[in-house]
């Protein structure tokens, strides 16, 4: 149950790293991978998925040191989709929350 | 399966990508080339990596399932499980979040028909190993992010560089070398003949109007002249390859967003074209 969870919101959690600024792949992954218990390679995918979706965008940084680096950001749509979801996502868990402190009783 | 470095991980990605037939493959294989050198420079093992990766064969479905669209129907599901909390209660959202099986069935079918595509395509990848070192570069061309302003500004120096820049570079090149090559051979033919003639024979050394000591010393100044003018020619043969390598570069990125050289005296290794 848990991994389905992790999956089904991975999407949102990976908009709303973005909103709050560009990151590239393995900066991204240990954000996440810090929080969450994540099978790390999955995440490539799911950048793929959100970028085909027109929710984020790439664009490659060049360094001195090392190979180019391909930086995510979000687009409009992205942070419009965030912003939905992010809603839900709190409605949803508020409402979980109560059924499962049982406060539905003194409601 | 779980790999133990990141050579290993790159072929049995490349490998399972063919299978599958998944689009993109370059692409996908530099977003993995990138985790693995950004993670090796943050001090990680390849081996942790690999492991924290996960299988390989996993990775790769996820993006077949990308193609069929069912994965990303996921968040739309949580979302809808968040209005239904509200409006008609649990059990209707119990089935919308936690029903789980449905993506991965779909995603099953998608792999089976993908893998007997892969046998005919399989293999058609082109996936140049070069080295076996980490730095390796798997795949050259990017193929995304043509920026039209670089483009503009490299067709702009072009006209400037080849008609005016690069000549009067060579020029100015081929002159220092041979002024240099030019006043070292002369120092030291001037020093010689010093040497000989303040040994041996001072008549001889008449026609040029100069004592052999002072000869011998003319010859001295003359000769380091020209190492320094060797020196300084040396440079600027190296600052010329520089600058071409750049203008390769420039045009390299306008077009496919990603260098194809490094400058000498940095690294030597640089991806083939």
């Amino acid at each position: 149950m848990q991994t389905q969870l992790k999956r089904g919101t991975l999407e949102m959690c990976v908009l709303a790293i973005l909103c709050r600024g560009d990151r590239y792949g393995y900066e991204l992954v240990n954000i996440i991978s810090d929080c969450l218990h994540v099978t790390e390679g999955t995440i490539y995918p799911l950048m793929k998925r959100l970028k085909d979706a027109g929710s984020i965008d790439s664009y490659i940084v060049e360094s001195q040191e090392g190979p180019p680096r391909k930086y995510y950001r979000i687009t409009e749509s992205g942070r419009q989709a965030e912003k939905e979801q992010e809603g839900e996502w709190r409605e949803f868990s508020a409402a979980i929350d109560k059924l499962l402190d049982g406060e539905e009783r003194t409601a | 399966m779980i790999y133990e470095t990141k050579h290993e991980f790159m072929e049995g990605l490349r490998t399972a990508l063919a299978q599958n037939d998944v689009k993109d493959a370059r692409e996908i294989m530099i977003d993995f080339e990138q985790h693995f050198d950004d993670g090796i420079a943050a001090g990680e093992s390849e081996a942790d990596i690999c492991r924290k990766l996960g299988d390989v064969e996993e990775v790769v479905k996820q993006y077949i399932s990308d193609d069929d669209g069912g994965a990303s129907a996921n968040t739309a599901n949580t979302a809808n499980a968040a209005g239904n909390a509200n409006t008609s209660g649990g059990i209707n959202t119990e089935k919308t979040v936690f029903d789980t099986e449905q993506p991965q069935t779909a995603e099953k079918t998608v792999y089976d028909s993908g893998q007997n595509g892969g046998a005919q395509t399989g293999g058609n990848y082109n996936y140049n190993n070069n080295s076996t070192n980490t730095s390796t570069v798997y795949t050259n061309v990017s193929g995304n992010n043509p920026d039209t302003g670089a483009i503009i500004i490299a067709l702009c120096l072009d006209v400037f560089i080849y008609s005016w820049a690069l000549p009067t570079l060579v020029g100015l090149i081929f002159g220092l070398a041979g002024a240099a090559i030019g006043i070292t051979v002369s120092g030291i033919a001037t020093f010689f003949s010093g040497v000989f003639g303040f040994f041996f024979d001072v008549s001889a050394m008449v026609s040029t109007g100069l004592a052999p000591l002072s000869l011998l010393f003319l010859g001295i100044t003359l000769t380091s002249l020209g190492g320094m003018l060797v020196v300084g020619t040396v440079s600027a043969v190296r600052g010329f390859i520089n600058l071409c390598i750049a203008i390769i570069n420039q045009h390299s990125r306008a077009f496919t967003g990603r260098r194809i050289l490094n400058s000498i005296g940095k690294k030597k290794e640089a991806a083939a074209q």
